[in-house]
């Protein structure tokens, strides 16, 4: 009985702290939202049992300095952030206070950022989670050894491009620790989505004490989250055991369901969904990260008692084709939007796999769950183009005996050859004729993120770091992101979308940003320098035993800190 | 005999330094940065420079090869003071999406792929010289026909195939035999053998088809071999003439053999991609995959100076095994 009542506390406590907070939170964008906040889509099962993960990654650490992994995943189930991610099956996903007390606070538009630690935290060794360990946290990623994470605060933070980490001696000013539990964050200019920013795995609070191995850090890392790592085999196992010194009334987004965690790695990706799909021994109570391939979806289809293990996402990775607009022949608009029209986008979802598994058909830059996103369609051909329409505009344009050249990644996967041909297929009917060329991934994109690329189009795929227009729009579509390695694969540049942009990324009231994203979002495509695709899906397969395991419309992958074992 | 294993030792060093040469040339001449992978997201031009810099790979393919060479005799550091990275001599260079440097990385994984390679080559000897010499003795049998049959299966059938079937068979529909894993010797002599049956299978079955039809082909040679037939006709008794057979036959299995065991060493890719062991063959994929050009590098000059060891003791062993050779 003492299980239930404390099953039901992180539900609860989320609503209370979410009303609570909402108030002084200077994050408005989870002031509204969170009125009608429930957890009930979530089913309530024992606490207990041993949660088995199936990874396809031989890479697998905790080490929180060189993480790319978004806060709803395994690597949160030891650390804690400053804030963290509330995500819903039927809802956006929300910002909520993790080890903070709420999700940040600035006084000078976004420039400096305040948040104050929860009181009587500590980590697994017993020592108090204070604000310096959060400050040695962050000045650990910056260390040269510690590459390849996610890094928006590295270039925020002012003097962080000149800084190389704690391990000489030298701190990093513009983290500023007041007293045990205040911490300020002086940036180099105002960032509204800074509280995001602060979720990400650098935000793990390290205590400088324990830190004598750093390369080996993240093997057996001191815990702040539910669990603590009791057995490490690199590449091969690591076990997870509870933290003792977690309590659940502080945390509202980790339900910390099973007793243990048995995260096996460097599995063979087929081999894992044939497991998960088969069902058998300790595969009931596993949930993975492996991929589903097109092939397997007819199987899963036809059993419901896989189909209904299967987690879709709602919404996704976004899908584009890019056209370099300062390809003479791309130059006029015209062309860029007869292009729009003319791609039969109901042939490229079939190549993704339709509707179901492949996903939705597009003609926006933001993709649903991403605040702001707004449905509409400037060229709107219907599903499959309209050819009448692109002929007209091409005819406007004075063009004729149009030819041009496509690139795409060939050792991805087999899809982008099949589209790169589809959209080939497309241009032919509108009498364009299309150069497909296949590169290998390397060099496919050096060529489309140098500034001077010689190609037309290329087909790409993006997918947002944290669920706002800037992690989508700016990377891109602003000037700066042209060459040196940017993403701006249509070389697009508008002075005022990137006076735009900058005012965006800027505001800290995120509903206002979210308004400033979306009308961004058309005034980018009323100069169509994309044709939008799709918004891809993913799925993921759990075991008949998971409970809770589905995947919000952002971010696109199951939220692992929910996960419920049922025995 | 000291004159000639020296000599042939220096040509292997000279061998192995060409190699060397060439996987760095190739993997500089593929336009693939290393930094790029390990420059985190957002990827800032200035964050890019200062990531190739601390992993040196922001220098020539040719300045690469004289700071290998020299790092194999003297060692070789990354980055300044309390950011260095140490690669002790020999150093064969330093992975840093691993955080490791690749000599501690194939010797964390050779226990695997001794595993692997030690039960396939026993595996495949005794399959592949027994149906030989089943078939040759009864030429034209049904044991002849079927083996006969399998070889020419082994030797036409792509591994990765075995590998699915073999896992699909026994691992999902009879779940007679572990999907993947890897348990130490040590640790359990009987769950190491377990887990590694399925690929053991894999690999023999592909690799005895070799030793089926080389075993069978030298037995019927021999067997109809003048001396042997004198032999015969003198009154020899079959036990007596085939002890003098198998000697015959051991000459091109000895060969065959040092080359098959020492690419196993080298790690198999495919067996090890299938039934997920990480061996040497999956550390030279995931090398490949992150553009880890001190794995790739590390892993090709391992290979290859087992290569050259393994020809060196069959040839070596060749005297032993027939005289004629001695004599030239």
């Amino acid at each position: 009985m003492a299980n239930r009542s404390r099953r039901v506390a992180p539900a609860g406590l989320a609503l209370v702290l979410a009303l609570v907070t909402a108030g002084c939170n200077a994050n408005s964008q989870s002031t509204e939202p969170t009125k009608d906040k429930d957890t009930t889509a979530l089913e309530s099962v024992p606490q207990g049992g041993t949660l088995h993960y199936l990874s396809r990654r031989a890479t697998e650490s905790f080490e929180t300095a060189k993480a790319q992994m978004v806060p709803t995943t395994r690597l949160r189930w030891v650390h804690r952030g400053l804030t963290s991610w509330q995500t819903f099956p039927d809802k956006d996903t929300i910002l909520v206070p993790d080890l903070a007390t709420d999700t940040g606070k600035t006084d000078d538009g976004g420039k400096t950022w305040t948040f104050t630690l929860q009181e009587g935290l500590k980590f697994s060794d017993g020592s108090p989670i204070t604000a310096q360990d959060v400050k040695y946290g962050i000045e650990r990623s910056f260390a040269p050894m510690f590459q390849g994470g996610l890094g928006y605060h590295k270039t925020l933070l002012v003097g962080g491009t000149d800084y190389d980490g704690p391990y000489d001696g030298k701190e990093l000013d513009s983290i500023e620790v007041v007293d045990d539990h205040k911490i300020v964050f002086h940036l180099t200019r105002p960032f509204g989505n800074w509280p995001w920013i602060v979720s990400m795995p650098a935000f793990a609070p390290v205590p400088a004490a324990a830190d004598t191995e750093p390369e080996t850090y993240g093997e057996h890392p001191v815990a702040s989250g539910p669990y603590q790592v009791t057995s490490f085999r690199k590449g091969s196992q690591a076990v997870l055991e509870r933290n003792p010194n977690w309590k659940a009334d502080t945390d509202q987004v980790r339900f910390a369901g099973p007793d243990k965690i048995v995260l096996d790695m460097g599995l063979n990706n087929d081999t894992i969904v044939q497991r998960l799909i088969d069902d058998k021994g300790e595969d009931k109570t596993a949930i993975s990260n492996a991929l589903i391939s097109p092939s397997q979806f007819q199987r899963i289809e036809s059993d419901p008692s896989i189909s209904g293990r299967m987690a879709n996402s709602p919404s996704g990775y976004f899908r584009y084709l890019a056209m370099n607009v300062k390809r003479p022949v791309l130059s006029d608009v015209r062309v860029r939007q007869a292009i729009n029209y003319a791609i039969n986008k109901a042939e490229l979802q079939s190549v993704y796999g339709g509707p179901k598994f492949g996903g939705q058909i597009t003609s926006t830059i933001m993709t649903p769950g991403i605040p702001g996103y707004t449905e509409y369609n400037l060229y709107d051909g219907g599903a499959t183009g309209n050819v009448d329409k692109a002929e007209e505009l091409l005819a406007d344009a004075g063009v004729s005996d149009l030819k041009l050249t496509l690139t795409y990644p060939t050792d991805v996967s087999a899809i982008e050859e099949k589209e790169a041909q589809s959209i080939k297929n497309s241009l032919a009917r509108v009498g364009v004729k299309v150069e497909l060329k296949g590169l290998d991934g390397d060099t496919w994109y050096e060529l489309i993120s140098s500034a001077d690329g010689d190609y037309d189009m290329t087909t790409n795929g993006w997918g947002a770091d944290f669920p706002s227009g800037m992690s989508t729009i700016q990377p891109l579509f602003a000037s700066s992101e042209i060459g040196n390695g940017g993403g701006n694969a249509s070389k697009f540049s508008n002075p005022k979308v990137d006076a735009a942009i900058e005012a965006a990324t800027a505001e800290p009231n995120l509903d206002k940003a979210a308004e400033m994203w979306a009308a961004i979002d058309k005034q980018i495509m009323e100069d169509a320098p994309i044709v939008p695709i799709l918004v891809q899906r993913t799925q993921a397969l759990a075991g008949s035993k998971i409970k809770n395991y589905f995947i919000p419309a952002y971010p696109p992958f199951a939220n692992e800190l929910v996960v419920r074992v049922d025995r | 005999m000291i004159v000639y294993i020296a000599r042939r030792m220096v040509t292997a060093v000279f061998m192995l330094l060409a190699i060397a040469f060439v996987t760095i040339a190739l993997f500089f001449g593929a336009s693939k940065d290393p930094a790029r992978a390990m420059c985190g997201k957002p990827c800032p031009p200035e964050t890019r420079a200062k990531v190739s810099a601390y992993m040196q790979t922001d220098q020539s393919a040719v300045w690469q090869y004289t700071e290998f060479v020299k790092g194999l005799f003297v060692g070789r550091t990354y980055g300044e003071g309390a950011q260095q990275v140490h690669c002790d001599a020999p150093c064969f260079g330093y992975s840093f999406p691993n955080r490791s440097d690749v000599t501690t990385l194939i010797a964390e994984r050779l226990p695997v792929t001794l595993s692997l390679a030690f039960g396939a080559a026993v595996l495949c000897l005794v399959v592949g010289i027994g149906l030989g010499a089943l078939s040759a003795i009864r030429k034209g049998g049904i044991v002849d026909r079927f083996s006969t049959g399998f070889a020419m299966f082994g030797l036409s059938v792509p591994t990765f195939l075995v590998g699915l079937l073999v896992l699909q068979v026994f691992g999902f529909m009879l779940n007679a035999l572990p999907y993947s894993g890897f348990v130490s010797f040590s640790e359990s002599p009987t769950d190491w053998a377990w887990h590694l049956i399925g690929p053991w299978m894999v690999l023999s079955f592909i690799l005895a088809a070799g030793y089926i039809r080389v075993t069978r082909t030298q037995l019927l040679n021999e067997l109809s071999a003048d001396h042997l037939v004198a032999m015969t006709a003198r009154g020899a008794s079959t036990r007596q003439v085939n002890r003098h057979a198998v000697r015959g036959v051991m000459v091109p299995v000895v060969a065959m053999f040092a080359l098959d065991v020492t690419a196993l060493l080298g790690g198999s890719v495919i067996a090890e991609k299938v039934f997920s062991l990480h061996g040497l063959g999956d550390l030279l994929l995931s090398g490949v995959n992150e553009s880890d050009l001190s794995i790739v590098v590390g892993v090709t000059l391992f290979s290859a100076f087992l290569i050259i060891v393994g020809n060196l003791i069959a040839d070596l062993l060749m005297p032993l095994l027939d005289p004629r050779i001695r004599r030239a």
